[in-house]
C-alpha cells in the first residue's frame, strides 16, 4: 500500500452533517491526494447522516419510527450493526445509555414538538411530572426494541417507541470516515464531529506521542494524546432547556426519564444531579469512536465507571465536583504530570 | 494513460466484457405476482452506493447481488443492504444468481456499454446511469441494444432523474400550461466545491478510479453534470438545441489535471431561445439549478425544491391563494409543492416543501414500477441517448472552442 507521508503541509476541511460540524486536519506531502481522501471521508459521513437522520422523512430511522410498531422493518446490515452496538451498551451500562429517549427529549424541551408527519400526539404532556406516570417507563426503554439479527429486522414492542441514533451515530460515522482515510493511505489525520467524537490516525509531525486534545473548556482541563485511537466526550452543557427557572443540560438519564442535572419530578435518584453545573464531564478512549461515543454518554449518566461492564480496551475519565477520576488505561493518554 | 494504467483498465473492463459476447437476447424473466423485483447493482462506487440506499426504501424492490471489479468496494456496498451476494465478475453473477430480474448500472461512463448490452442479452431489465456512454458510437450501440430488447419486453431506463422528480413534473405542468407565457431565456448551473478526485492507495487503481479526470475517457463537466440538466430543458420544451458553443479552463484545481474545472456553454434552440449553462468545481454558491425565464413568470428548479416567481402584471391563478411563499432578497417565490392541493386540504402544506427523498429515489421507484407494471420507462433509452449526444456536443465545444452543430431531426429519429 502506498502511504501518504505524514510530513508536509496540513490541510483542513469541514462539512455540515448530523446537525453539527465535522472537521478534519490531515498532514501529508501530497495535498491533492489528501483533499480527495478527505472529500471521500466526508461523503461517507453525509451518506450516513442522510440514512440515520431522526428528522428527515426519507431516512431509514424515520421509516423505522413510522412503521416498526406495526411490523418488523427490514434493515440494512450496517443499521443492524449500529443497533446491536447500541443495545450492547444499553445492557452493559445498565440502561444508562438508551437510543429510545427521543420522546423524553421533546418532553423536557430539548426538541421541538412531535413530528407532524406522523400525526402523533405528544406522548408526555408537557407539564406532567414523570413520577405520576408510575415507576415503569412505557414510552422509552431499549427493552422495547425487538432486533432480529438473523432476519435483519427491527420491531417495536408497542406504539410510541422511537429510536434516535444521535448519541452514537457521530462516532460510527467518523469510524467509517477514518476507514476511508486509511484506505486512501492517509498516515496522519484528526477527524472530529461536533468536538465530541474524535478519531486520530497516526500522529502529527510535531507531536510523535499523538494528537493533543484538550478535554473541555475549563482552565487546566487535561490534555490527552491520541494516536490511532478514538475519543468520545459527553457533557450536559451545550444544548440546554429552562426548566422551573433553571438551565438544565440535555443529557437524559434513561433510568429516570429526567435530565441528569435536574433535581425534581423523577422517581429515581440521578448520580450526576448533585453536580448539575457545567463541570460534569465524561470521556472515553477506545479504538472505536462509536463505542467511545456511546460509553461517554453512559458514564456521564452513571457518574462513575465503577460497576459497569465496560468493553475491552475502553479507557475512562469522569469529572464530578471538579474532580477527575481516570482509569489506569486512560492515564496513559494523559500528559505525564497529570497521569501521576 | 500509461501502459500500466491502460492494462489495469482493460483488465477491469474485461470482467464486464465477458458476458457482452453472449450472442442472443433472452426474454425477460417473469416477476412473480406480489414478489419484489430482484435487482443486481453493477458498479459499487459512490453513485452505486447511493442507489443501494434508495432501493432499500422501495418495498417492491430487493437487491440480491452487487458486482464491482474492486472487491473491497463491493464488500463495503454490501454493508448498505442485507443478504446480498458479492461478485467481481458479471458473468459469474448472472451464472450463480438466477433470480436476478433487473440491474442498476452505476459503473464509470465509459464502462456502461458492456454491462448494459450483456444484461439485456441475459434477459435483465436495465436502469443505466447517464450519460449513457463517453462516445457517440457507444451511445448508439446501447440505444440499439435497448431497442432490440423491447421485443423481449425488457425495460431500459435512462437515469434522467428530472423526469421522475415530483417537483419537476409539477413544474413542467405549469410550464406547459403557459404559466411563464413567452419563454425569454433559460439558465442553469451546476456549481460545487470538490476535487472530483477519488482516492486510492494503489496508483494504478487511483488512475482507473479517476476516469473523470482522464482526457481520453472523460466527457468533462458538460457530460457528467450537464447531461441531466440539458434533459430537463429538452423535456420541458420538447425540443433540442441546434448548436452549442463552449469554453472552459482550470481556475482552481491546478493539480495537473487537463479537464477544465470551470466551464460555460451556450446552447441555441431553433426558436431563438438560448440556454446559458455554467459549471464549476471551485465554488458551491447556489449549487445546481435550472431557470426558465418567461414574460409572465420565472421558474427556478433546484432538484429538491422549486419556485415560481411571478411578474407583477401576471394574471392571478386560483391555486396561488393557498401557496407557500419564500422570500429571496427582493423576490418572492411561490414554493412548488407536489400534491399541494391535497396537503393544503389537510393543513399540511408547509410539510410538503422540499422533497423528502433524493431525486435518485424517484427515478429508481419509477424504474421498478415500469418493470413490475409492464409500463414504458419514464426516461427511455432514446431519451438518454439524446441527452448524452447533446452533452457530448457540449463537451466537444468546450474542448475545441468551436461552435458545434446539433441536428435535432437526427435526435428525434432515435
Amino acid at each position: 500500500m502506498q502511504r501518504v507521508s505524514a510530513a508536509g503541509e496540513s490541510l483542513r476541511l469541514a462539512c455540515d452533517a448530523m446537525g453539527t460540524r465535522f472537521e478534519c486536519v490531515l498532514f501529508g506531502a501530497d495535498q491533492t491526494r489528501l483533499r480527495a481522501a478527505a472529500e471521500a471521508a466526508f461523503a461517507e459521513i453525509e451518506s450516513l447522516s442522510a440514512r440515520w437522520s431522526y428528522f428527515a422523512s426519507g431516512s431509514m430511522v424515520f421509516r423505522i419510527n413510522r412503521e416498526a410498531a406495526e411490523r418488523p422493518v427490514a434493515l440494512d446490515a450496517e443499521t443492524r450493526d449500529i443497533l446491536r452496538l447500541a443495545l450492547d451498551v444499553w445492557r452493559d451500562s445498565r440502561s444508562c445509555f438508551d437510543i429510545t429517549i427521543a420522546p423524553l427529549m421533546r418532553h423536557w424541551g430539548f426538541r421541538v414538538a412531535p413530528l407532524p408527519e406522523r400525526g402523533e400526539k405528544s406522548l408526555l404532556q408537557a407539564q406532567e411530572p414523570l413520577s405520576e406516570r408510575g415507576a415503569t417507563p412505557a414510552i422509552w426503554g431499549s427493552q422495547h426494541l425487538l432486533l432480529e439479527e438473523t432476519a435483519c429486522t427491527l420491531a417495536f414492542a408497542h406504539p410510541g417507541i422511537e429510536i434516535d441514533l444521535g448519541a452514537i451515530a457521530k462516532g460510527w460515522a467518523i469510524d467509517r470516515a477514518a476507514e476511508v482515510l486509511r484506505e486512501a493511505g492517509v498516515a496522519a489525520a484528526l477527524l472530529h464531529g461536533g468536538t465530541s467524537s474524535v478519531v486520530a490516525i497516526g500522529s502529527p509531525p510535531h507531536s510523535p506521542r499523538g494528537w493533543p486534545v484538550r478535554l473541555g473548556p475549563f482552565d487546566g482541563s487535561p490534555v490527552v494524546h491520541l494516536r490511532d485511537s478514538a475519543l468520545g466526550i459527553s457533557a450536559p452543557h451545550g444544548r440546554t432547556a429552562n426548566i422551573a427557572g433553571s438551565s438544565v443540560g440535555h443529557v437524559i438519564d434513561p433510568r429516570t426519564g429526567a435530565p441528569t442535572g435536574w433535581a425534581g419530578g423523577s422517581t429515581l435518584p440521578s448520580p450526576a444531579r448533585e453536580d448539575s453545573r457545567d463541570s460534569t464531564f465524561a470521556a472515553c478512549v477506545h479504538t472505536s469512536a462509536a463505542i467511545a461515543d456511546a460509553w461517554s454518554t453512559a458514564l456521564l449518566v452513571r457518574g462513575s465507571a465503577r460497576g459497569a461492564a465496560l468493553p475491552h480496551g475502553l479507557a475512562t475519565a469522569v469529572r464530578l465536583s471538579d474532580t477527575w477520576t481516570y482509569s489506569d488505561s486512560f492515564a496513559q493518554h494523559l500528559s505525564p504530570e497529570l497521569a501521576s | 494513460m500509461n501502459d500500466l494504467d491502460r492494462r489495469d483498465f482493460l483488465a477491469a473492463a474485461g470482467a464486464f466484457a465477458v458476458v457482452s459476447l453472449m450472442p442472443s437476447t433472452l426474454p425477460a424473466a417473469p416477476v412473480r405476482r406480489g414478489a419484489p423485483l430482484n435487482i443486481a447493482l453493477i458498479g459499487a462506487g459512490r453513485q452505486g452506493s447511493a442507489a443501494l440506499v434508495e432501493l432499500a426504501k422501495i418495498d417492491a424492490a430487493k437487491v440480491v447481488a452487487v458486482c464491482d471489479t474492486d472487491q473491497s468496494r463491493a464488500d463495503r456496498a454490501a454493508r448498505r443492504t442485507q443478504g446480498v451476494a458479492v461478485f467481481t465478475s458479471l458473468a459469474e453473477m448472472f451464472d450463480k444468481v438466477k433470480e436476478i430480474n433487473a440491474v442498476v448500472i452505476a459503473t464509470p461512463t465509459h464502462e456502461h456499454k458492456a454491462p448494459a448490452i450483456a444484461s439485456l442479452a441475459a434477459g435483465k431489465h436495465v436502469y443505466c446511469e447517464t450519460p449513457l456512454a463517453h462516445t457517440r458510437e457507444d451511445v448508439l450501440a446501447i440505444h440499439q441494444a435497448a431497442q432490440a430488447a423491447q421485443g423481449n419486453k425488457l425495460v431500459f431506463a435512462s437515469a434522467l432523474e428530472g423526469r421522475s422528480n415530483p417537483i419537476y413534473k409539477l413544474s413542467r405542468g405549469f410550464y406547459r400550461s403557459d404559466a411563464v407565457r413567452d419563454l425569454i431565456a433559460m439558465r442553469a448551473q451546476s456549481d460545487q466545491k470538490t476535487t472530483w478526485r477519488v482516492p486510492a492507495s494503489d496508483p494504478a487503481r487511483e488512475a482507473a478510479l479517476n476516469w473523470r479526470l482522464d482526457k481520453a475517457l472523460s466527457i468533462g463537466l458538460p457530460g457528467e453534470l450537464g447531461v441531466h440538466q440539458f434533459d430537463v430543458f429538452h423535456w420541458f420544451k420538447n425540443d433540442y438545441p441546434v448548436s452549442v458553443r463552449g469554453s472552459g479552463s482550470i481556475r482552481f484545481h491546478k493539480d495537473g489535471r487537463e479537464i477544465p474545472d470551470t466551464v460555460h456553454c451556450d446552447l441555441a434552440f431553433a426558436d431563438g431561445v438560448r440556454l446559458s449553462w455554467d459549471a464549476t468545481l471551485a465554488n458551491s454558491f447556489q449549487g445546481t439549478h435550472e431557470i426558465f425565464l418567461g414574460s409572465n413568470a420565472a421558474i427556478k428548479l433546484a432538484w429538491t425544491a422549486g419556485w415560481m416567481f411571478k411578474e407583477a402584471d401576471a394574471p392571478q391563478q386560483g391555486w396561488e391563494v393557498y401557496a407557500n411563499r419564500q422570500q429571496f432578497h427582493k423576490d418572492e417565490g411561490i414554493t412548488l409543492i407536489a400534491d399541494a392541493t391535497k396537503l393544503a386540504s389537510q393543513g399540511k402544506l408547509k410539510e410538503g416543501v422540499g422533497l423528502p427523498n433524493p431525486p435518485l429515489y424517484y427515478a429508481l421507484a419509477d424504474f421498478v414500477r415500469s418493470v413490475t407494471e409492464g409500463q414504458p420507462a419514464v426516461a427511455s433509452a432514446a431519451d438518454g441517448a439524446r441527452a448524452t449526444l447533446v452533452a457530448l456536443a457540449a463537451h466537444e465545444a468546450v474542448a475545441s472552442g468551436k461552435e458545434i452543430a446539433i441536428d435535432p431531426a437526427e435526435l428525434r429519429s432515435l
